[in-house]
């Protein structure tokens, strides 16, 4: 399912975030968003989770309105999310955090279908947390809650996926992890990242925030140029490619740093 | 998760089916428990009809009352849980967003004018309407672009009600010394006086709103987690917090209008319930309406025999339970947040 913005506009209080954000997310495809602090990014996907209305523009997922076509609960069946405010009830145990993804499809009296169970199950297994069903959230570490909240995600069985930047206080090992299961999900995937080096390894397509405006879309080898990295981030890079990997790896230094001279 | 909560609202049930008949047994008036029995089980169709005084006291006064105080005890506890998840607040209760205070004011100004001055509303009339726009004013002033924020509305809560608070003392200043004592009782609720009539109303609007919610349980649930995630998930976070503040106002005024102002029944209530069943407001919600209302009719025969013959208003003993029971929570949260 593709996702489409179309010159939005987003102000919290009067105040505008985002002035004019277009951008098209081709079905299958995982794009990132990134941008310095204050760009918009968590605006904009905000958004997209329906819980900020645009001052204007449209939002488009799978050709349908997000505002105007689509109610909340037929919202929920197109997209899942994985917010940032999802640390506020911990009681619940992971399986009912999961089972929590299933709001949208509940019959009025909120029951489980047999269906729900085996989706719940399985996408609990999906993020390898089978071990942990029966715990409470709050005894689980961040790693781990990261991939309860992706379980509850993908447990809404909705073809896009929306992260607001999911690798948030995670060890590395963590943030690789859950990367990976976001990329094995399959999903049409729009993405936050504070990281461009995630970003770059990550994703198949980037579009680069500033000051409230989406400044450029493309694959991270074409966007994520040395001169545009500095222009919107202000810090020096060097663009080379990981050792290990292959990917695109970016390493960066303060602006007031003088290039060595190669050795 | 059914059979655990069958067996304990089936518990609950005959927990508040014994502390109703404990209710009807004792009172002011010391009656043979035999007399009790009798007259209770003859309305029941069981056994002869008893005739006279003893009849009419168990029958015509206490009865009703003690009903009264279930269903009010129920549909406090049923608003305090609804109020905490709209409010995201563990703190929240009828009393905080006002609705309590601007039905006391309603009533205390039925008192002072009459009720022919407020075109023929009666005390209760009056208190209904004291909640009513109490709560359209809290409302107003907690919106902002047409969104509801949870802290902005306890905060409009505590301000319009310290306004209307101070509007009720003025009146209360006016009236004479003999209708003061009964502003007082008002104010601190009391189900004396409660008749069979008064039981309608309140007993509907209770059990369909509780239905009502026990359906939005899971809902409910999704809002504990933040508006964003519930967004996420599915729920119109605004147009849900509107209806849980409509089911809890409706609750509340109903409350107040029958019984005067109770606090604490609908903070206590919910978070015991939490610490019993969890956090999952299916089952949270059926178990605080039975606890509460089991709680209440304990409470409301507390008033009534801690001095007898004479009556306390059943809000003192609520306050006194209830209080240290705040407090308590007020240092865990607060210490959880630091």
């Amino acid at each position: 399912m593709n996702v489409e913005v179309r010159g939005v506009r987003l102000a919290i209080d009067d105040v505008v975030i985002v002035h004019d954000a277009t951008m098209v997310v081709a079905p299958g495809e995982v794009h990132g968003l990134v941008g310095p602090n204050g760009s918009g990014k968590s605006t904009l996907l905000r958004c997209l989770y329906r819980a900020l209305r645009p001052a204007a523009g449209t939002v488009l997922l799978g050709g349908a309105d997000l505002w105007r076509d689509l109610s909340a609960r037929v919202a929920a069946h197109r997209r899942a999310v994985v917010t940032q405010d999802a640390t506020a009830d911990l009681d619940f145990t992971v399986r009912d955090t999961v089972a929590m993804g299933r709001t949208a499809h509940g019959g009025l009296f909120g029951h489980y279908a047999q269906e729900d169970d085996r989706l719940v199950d399985a996408a609990i297994a999906e993020v390898g947390m089978t071990w942990a069903a029966r715990r409470m959230v709050a005894t689980l570490s961040g790693g781990e809650r990261q991939r309860v909240y992706l379980a509850r995600a993908v447990a809404q069985q909705a073809p896009v996926l929306l992260l607001d930047e999911p690798t948030n206080h995670l060890d590395v090992h963590a943030q690789l992890e859950l990367l990976g299961l976001v990329r094995d999900a399959g999903l049409t995937t729009v993405v936050a990242l504070h990281d461009l080096d995630h970003a770059a390894a990550v994703c198949d397509r980037v579009t680069v925030m500033r000051g409230g405006h989406a400044v450029v879309t493309g694959a991270p080898a074409d966007v994520l140029t040395p001169a545009l990295i500095e222009d919107v981030f202000r810090v020096r890079v060097h663009v080379g490619t990981h050792p290990l990997t292959g990917a695109l790896h970016l390493t960066f230094a303060p602006l007031s740093t003088t290039p060595k001279e190669p050795t | 998760m059914g059979k655990g909560l069958s067996v304990l609202v089936a518990a609950l049930a005959i927990v508040l089916a014994l502390s109703v008949l404990v209710g009807i047994s004792f009172g002011t008036v010391t009656l043979p428990l035999g007399t009790v029995w009798r007259v209770v089980l003859s309305h029941l169709g069981i056994g002869d009809v008893v005739k006279g005084g003893d009849d009419q006291i168990i029958w015509q006064f206490r009865t009703p009352r003690v009903l009264l105080a279930a269903v009010v005890g129920g549909g406090l506890a049923v608003a305090g849980t609804a109020l905490q998840v709209l409010a995201r607040n563990p703190l929240a209760d009828p009393y905080v967003l006002g609705v309590s205070s601007g039905a006391s004011f309603g009533a205390v100004l039925a008192v002072l004018l009459g009720s022919s001055a407020l075109g023929g509303l009666g005390i209760s009339g009056a208190a209904f309407a004291g909640a009513t726009i109490t709560l359209i004013l809290v409302f107003t002033l907690a919106q902002r672009a047409g969104r509801i924020g949870p802290a902005r509305l306890v905060l409009a809560g505590v301000a319009v009600s310290y306004l209307t608070t101070a509007l009720t003392s003025l009146v209360q200043l006016q009236v004479n010394p003999l209708e003061l004592r009964g502003t007082m009782f008002w104010m601190l609720g009391s189900f004396a006086g409660a008749g069979w009539d008064d039981l309608r109303i309140p007993t509907v609007v209770m059990v369909l709103t509780t239905a009502w919610l026990v359906v939005r349980g899971r809902w409910m649930n999704v809002m504990t987690t933040g508006d964003d995630t519930a967004s996420g998930l599915g729920v119109d976070t605004n147009r849900f917090r509107i209806e849980l503040l409509v089911a809890a106002s409706l609750l509340t005024a109903t409350a107040v209008a029958v019984a005067g102002g109770i606090g604490f029944v609908g903070l206590l209530v919910p978070h015991m319930t939490r610490l019993v069943v969890g956090p999952d407001h299916r089952r949270v919600l059926p178990v605080a309406a039975l606890g509460g209302a089991s709680f209440m009719v304990l409470v409301d025969l507390l008033s009534r025999v801690f001095d007898r013959p004479n009556e306390y208003p059943v809000g003192i003993f609520t306050a006194v339970l209830g209080a240290p029971f705040f407090l308590a929570l007020m240092r865990r949260a607060s210490k959880g947040t630091a």
